[in-house]
């Protein structure tokens, strides 16, 4: 570096740290555009980590699962298909093992929380999901389940616990019995879901002999072959007893599905934070504007004193550069806090719905360094707006029109 | 040094009403001179110093500074020329929450002096006006006097080659005058060029050159 190179390095240095001592010299300024860039900020980063904690999560679910999922549907309406499918499917070349499930909603107690019970063979209770106390459901007549944790919390249910009946079919109005709780690495697992036994969830929707979809495991290499081997032949047959339709997806194609429904909550998220970016913009150019006789005069002072207008700016663009690097690592702090300490309450509604305030249950999250740039280039973007304009405006001026 | 030729300001009062503050001004200032600028208040004093300081642009008129034609440089070459200059301005004009150190060398940033330097600096000036002991005082804690005595330690510190005052003993009771018209005669021996604009009769008695300006014109004592 020569001499001259120096100098000018020097003085950027020295410039710089005048733009440091500028976050100081107004204190109430630079403290309400730090404080609303948090406001904009932290909800941001929470909700993309959510986001990004449960696209892992659903991906981690969805690979570990089947390899093809076959469901009916009429009228474009899922519809159930017949329990004896399951020994058509087997006889297919290339398939391993094929699992009836039932999957319906419900609303349950006074307050309508929305219940997802999902069905099993008992050999097929998912291996993320872990029964914490209790036992798992066994006997069909007893109508007995067993609940997330976070959906026990809900419904203020223990083992033992009646649930009222909440269906109704032709044998009449049932109760059922809560057998045990549940973990799962899988929030809305943990939020939303009784599990209990195909015959359970059989008789629970007055759906004997039914189920509403299987899925099927396949040799490896054979699921592409299954699955026209199922569209050419079973969907025939299923399509002669039942008149119902046949949909056959892939794993990869279910996986397209969630990412595109996630993609699509981001989204609405997004456009949330697109309108707290405009209000914070508003914000900040009333704060900035505030205090703007002050900063008019400290530019003329400058100018005076031998200041070229590129330093000046320079030195404003300095004072942005700290206020958002500090608003955006301060963001990314509490965000993890918020996300580690209260499980992103009050934001996860927007990703699981029928989620609590505060859920109760670990939510999976991840904050990548993508959204962390995101927020420190929106933070710049904001202050820097707020603040070059009007800078460079007092920086054109004669110092002494400047300083009157 | 500087070389006013038919200058005039006029601003826009209210409504349309135009005030001419500095009429038709013709001024040499040669290397070295002492200039003072007398006159009543609002005579066009300030205007001038502003003008003959790099700080505002004439209306009309030309106006060389260290052989530069004002109103032909860009705002670089303005910046470069108000390097050369110190000015110490009549209100002192200085940042409310900087303590004095600081203030004193601000002038200095860009010219990439080094924080530690700069400090060393600031001391020697603050010491030079009596200060040394209020360089952590910010300009609320300072008195009126103090502070005109701050502004004149951000004056010199660039070691300029022309020093402008407006006013500057107004605010100083008679020893702080009296030590401040000293360092100016120090500075004037050290080869600056001083130009005041005063009433203060110790002041015009230093003068090498008097003016009294009546609106707006300038006429030599």
């Amino acid at each position: 570096m020569n001499l001259k190179d120096k100098v000018v390095m020097r003085r950027f240095v020295e410039i710089f740290r005048a733009g440091q001592t500028s976050v100081l010299i107004d204190p109430v300024r630079s403290v309400a555009t730090f404080t609303v860039l948090l406001v904009m900020l932290v909800p941001f980063l929470v909700g993309i980590g959510i986001s990004d904690g449960l696209r892992l999560e659903e991906s981690a679910a969805i690979n570990s699962g089947g390899d093809l999922y076959v469901s009916g549907s009429r009228f474009g309406q899922s519809s159930p298909l017949p329990a004896s499918m399951a020994e058509e499917l087997m006889t297919i070349d290339g398939v391993l093992g094929v699992v009836p499930r039932i999957i319906g909603l419900t609303k349950i107690g006074r307050d309508h929380v929305a219940a997802v019970i999902v069905g099993l063979p008992e050999a097929a209770f998912p291996d993320a999901v872990r029964c914490v106390s209790g036992r798992l459901p066994g006997n069909a007549a007893q109508h007995e389940l067993v609940v997330g944790t976070a959906l026990a919390k809900h419904l203020k249910v223990t083992i033992g616990s009646q649930l009222p009946p909440f269906y109704r079919n032709p044998e009449g109005e049932r109760t059922s019995v809560i057998v045990g709780m549940f973990e799962s690495r899988i929030p809305f697992w943990q939020s939303q879901m009784m599990l209990t036994t195909v015959e359970s969830a059989q008789r629970i929707f007055a759906q004997p002999d039914s189920v509403t979809d299987f899925v099927v495991y396949c040799r490896q290499g054979y699921s592409e072959s299954v699955r026209v081997e199922i569209q050419r032949t079973v969907r025939d047959s299923a399509a002669r007893d039942t008149l119902t339709q046949l949909n056959v997806r892939s794993r990869e194609s279910l996986s397209e599905q969630i990412l595109s429904d996630r993609f699509q909550k981001l989204g609405i998220f997004t456009l949330q934070f697109v309108v707290a970016f405009v209000c914070g913009l508003l914000v900040i150019l009333v704060t900035s504007g505030y205090g703007q006789t002050e900063r008019r005069r400290e530019i003329g002072i400058l100018k005076a004193t031998g200041w070229q207008t590129d330093e000046v700016l320079l030195k404003a663009f300095v004072e942005c550069l700290l206020i958002s690097v500090t608003a955006a690592a301060t963001s990314i702090a509490i965000a993890f806090l918020w996300l580690r300490v209260l499980d992103g309450a009050g934001i996860v509604g927007f990703f699981i719905s029928g989620v609590d305030v505060f859920p109760g249950f670990p939510v999976p999250f991840r904050l990548l360094p993508v959204p962390a740039m995101v927020a420190f280039v929106v933070a710049l973007s904001i202050t820097l707006s707020g603040s070059l304009y009007t800078s460079w405006q007092y920086a054109i001026v004669p110092p002494d029109e400047a300083m009157r | 040094m500087i070389e006013a030729i038919g200058v005039t300001k006029q601003f826009r009062g209210d409504g349309t009403e135009v005030v001419t503050a500095v009429d038709n001004v013709s001024l040499s200032i040669f290397s070295q001179q002492i200039v003072v600028l007398t006159g009543e208040s609002g005579s066009g004093k300030t205007s001038l110093l502003s003008i003959l300081g790099a700080l505002s642009r004439p209306t009309s008129g030309a106006v060389h500074i260290l052989g530069r034609d004002v109103n032909n440089c860009s705002g670089v070459e303005l910046a470069r020329i108000r390097r050369h200059i110190g000015f110490v301005f009549q209100s002192f004009s200085l940042l409310p929450r900087l303590p004095a150190w600081e203030n004193v060398t601000w002038p200095l940033i860009p010219l990439g002096v080094p924080q530690a330097r700069r400090f060393d600096l600031a001391g020697q000036m603050l010491e030079r006006v009596g200060l040394r002991r209020k360089s952590e005082s910010r300009p609320e804690q300072l008195s009126g006097g103090e502070q005109q005595r701050v502004a004149v330690a951000r004056a010199l510190v660039a070691s300029p080659r022309i020093l402008l005052a407006d006013e500057p003993t107004s605010n100083l009771d008679t020893r702080a005058a009296e030590r401040l018209i000293e360092i100016f005669r120090e500075i004037h021996t050290d080869g600056v060029t001083l130009v005041f604009s005063t009433h203060d009769p110790r002041l015009i008695a230093l003068g090498t050159q008097v003016f009294e300006m009546r609106a707006g014109q300038l006429k030599c004592v």
